[in-house]
């Protein structure tokens, strides 16, 4: 303020003021030996506008530029809504991540619109995922499970024994395994054609179920050869087993285009022995199913005979 | 109960009383106003009577004993960190304290940053440069020093009072063996 004319210092602060509203804001000397009159208050007044602006300025144009770790000293209400989206921004990032790492809780309840769209997103992630999640589940169970008879597969069947296995060695315990077949299965295939095979091998399926407990692993092994294991039962218990279901079979009436057929089963029987490989007591249940066979079907032989 | 001298703190949630037996007509809320008269004149008398140290320490100290005993009644034994902040949410939420929310959470270093927006002690108050919401501070620090079992040391590093819109505080485990 160097002009001491009242007229002319009241044009520099208009200057300034239109500057300031042009964009291109510039301070106003404040000389010490100015009057101390209300024009003076007026330029003092100006200069602390500018640096409110500049505060301002600098907080929206960092905001603009995607940071949100400014610090404005800015006090304008304008510089307070700025501070208030950058507080709400830096608790979305923090949400976005919590979400990035799995919890998908989160909901944004500021932010309007934005809010919407951020929740119905993270709703829409959450369906997808339990989808997905389900679609495995579904996938898992598939894998283990024999298509055509509903019962478990070899695959499932040796996940199940080895766990199964494992618990009856530390119990200091040898539980039973059985391997069956039935008796002349390419003879019904050939009869009555492969539609029968697949009605027998269901009922079959059927019989072995309903005559096994729900804890006993109760497989197809492949072609028409299924397995039957009983946790924490041992060699009595299995003989008397595969006594009944070979009875059962027997018993059971399969019809096939009104016509019965026929259906027996041969049973190899044998133990686990401790730690053995799993295959090598298939090997020797498959060994005493031959044997089976060889006797002349419709049997069950075992490791005593 | 509450005349006794003491030598460690004795604070119960049970000294909140009954209040559906106590205030039939006008029920568990009051007037912000209030509890803000009771908040600044109290403040006012123990500068006065103390010092303003003194003052800060007996907000710390209350504020964390009031962290700990909500942690223990109202949030649930929650299983972590996100499940503190949600339930903690709600609660203040639904008790009219402020809008709590997370801007950092390093659960590897226990450093944490919160903001609380119209928060009860100082959302409207007049700028002044200084923050004041020691017993927010002390709040913050009850509260994980309750889920996480070490000490904390919290500083409100913004306040309404110093121009910003929310409360803004910055946790760090605090060293044990220093004052
Ligand atoms: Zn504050």
């Amino acid at each position: 303020m160097l002009d001491p004319s009242d007229a002319a210092r009241v044009d520099q602060v208009t200057e300034a003021i239109a500057r300031l509203l042009k964009g291109q804001p510039s301070p106003l000397q404040v000389d010490a030996d100015a009057p101390q009159d209300e024009i003076r208050q007026l330029a003092v007044y100006m200069n602390q506008l500018f640096i409110e602006f500049d505060h301002l300025n600098a907080a929206i144009t960092a905001l603009s530029q995607g940071s949100l770790t400014f610090d404005s000293p800015g006090r304008l209400p304008a510089a307070n809504a700025v501070k208030n989206l950058q507080a709400a921004l830096r608790h979305l990032v923090w949400q976005t991540r919590q979400v990035a790492e799995g919890d998908f809780t989160q909901r944004v309840s500021f932010l309007g619109d934005f809010a919407t769209s951020f929740n119905s997103m993270v709703e829409q992630l959450t369906a997808n995922r339990e989808a997905l999640l389900e679609q495995n589940r579904l996938l898992e169970v598939t894998a283990i499970t024999d298509a055509l008879t509903g019962l478990t597969n070899r695959r499932g069947a040796r996940e199940r024994m080895i766990l199964e296995l494992h618990r009856a060695v530390r119990a200091g315990f040898a539980p039973c395994v059985m391997m069956m077949d039935i008796d002349h299965f390419k003879r019904v295939n050939d009869t009555w054609g492969h539609e029968a095979g697949d009605v027998v091998l269901k009922a079959l399926a059927g019989v072995l179920k309903k005559n096994t407990r729900f804890e006993d692993v109760c497989a197809r092994w492949g072609g028409e050869e299924f397995l039957i294991m009983a946790p924490e039962k041992g060699l009595e218990f299995g003989l008397a087993l595969a006594e009944r279901l070979r009875a059962r079979v027997e018993e059971n009436v399969v019809e096939y285009n009104s016509q019965r057929i026929p259906v027996t089963i041969s049973i190899g029987i044998t133990t686990y022995w401790d730690a053995e490989d799993l295959d090598a007591t298939v090997r020797r249940a498959d060994g005493h199913l031959y044997r089976a066979k060889n006797a002349g079907r419709n049997r069950v032989c075992g490791d005593l005979g | 109960m509450f005349q006794e001298e003491r030598v460690d703190f004795k604070f119960e949630w049970e000294h909140l009383g009954n209040l559906a037996l106590g205030r039939p007509n006008l029920g568990p809320t009051t007037h912000i106003a209030l509890y803000r008269l009771m908040q600044f004149t109290l403040r006012d008398a123990l500068i006065r009577h103390g010092g303003v140290e003194l003052a800060n320490r007996v907000f710390f100290d209350a504020g964390r004993n009031a962290g700990a005993a909500i942690y223990k009644h109202l949030l649930n034994a929650p299983k972590d960190m996100g499940e503190l902040v949600r339930s903690l949410q709600r609660s203040f939420e639904e008790l009219g304290g402020g809008i709590i929310r997370v801007e950092e959470a390093d659960l590897e270093k226990n450093h944490f940053v919160l903001t609380v927006a119209e928060d009860l002690d100082c959302s409207g108050l007049p700028l002044m440069d200084e923050a004041i919401c020691t017993y927010d501070e002390g709040f913050i620090a009850g509260i994980l020093e309750a889920h996480l079992g070490i000490p904390f040391r919290v500083r409100e590093v913004d306040c309404w009072c110093t121009g910003d819109r929310v409360c803004r505080f910055e946790a760090v485990p605090r060293d044990p063996t220093a004052t």
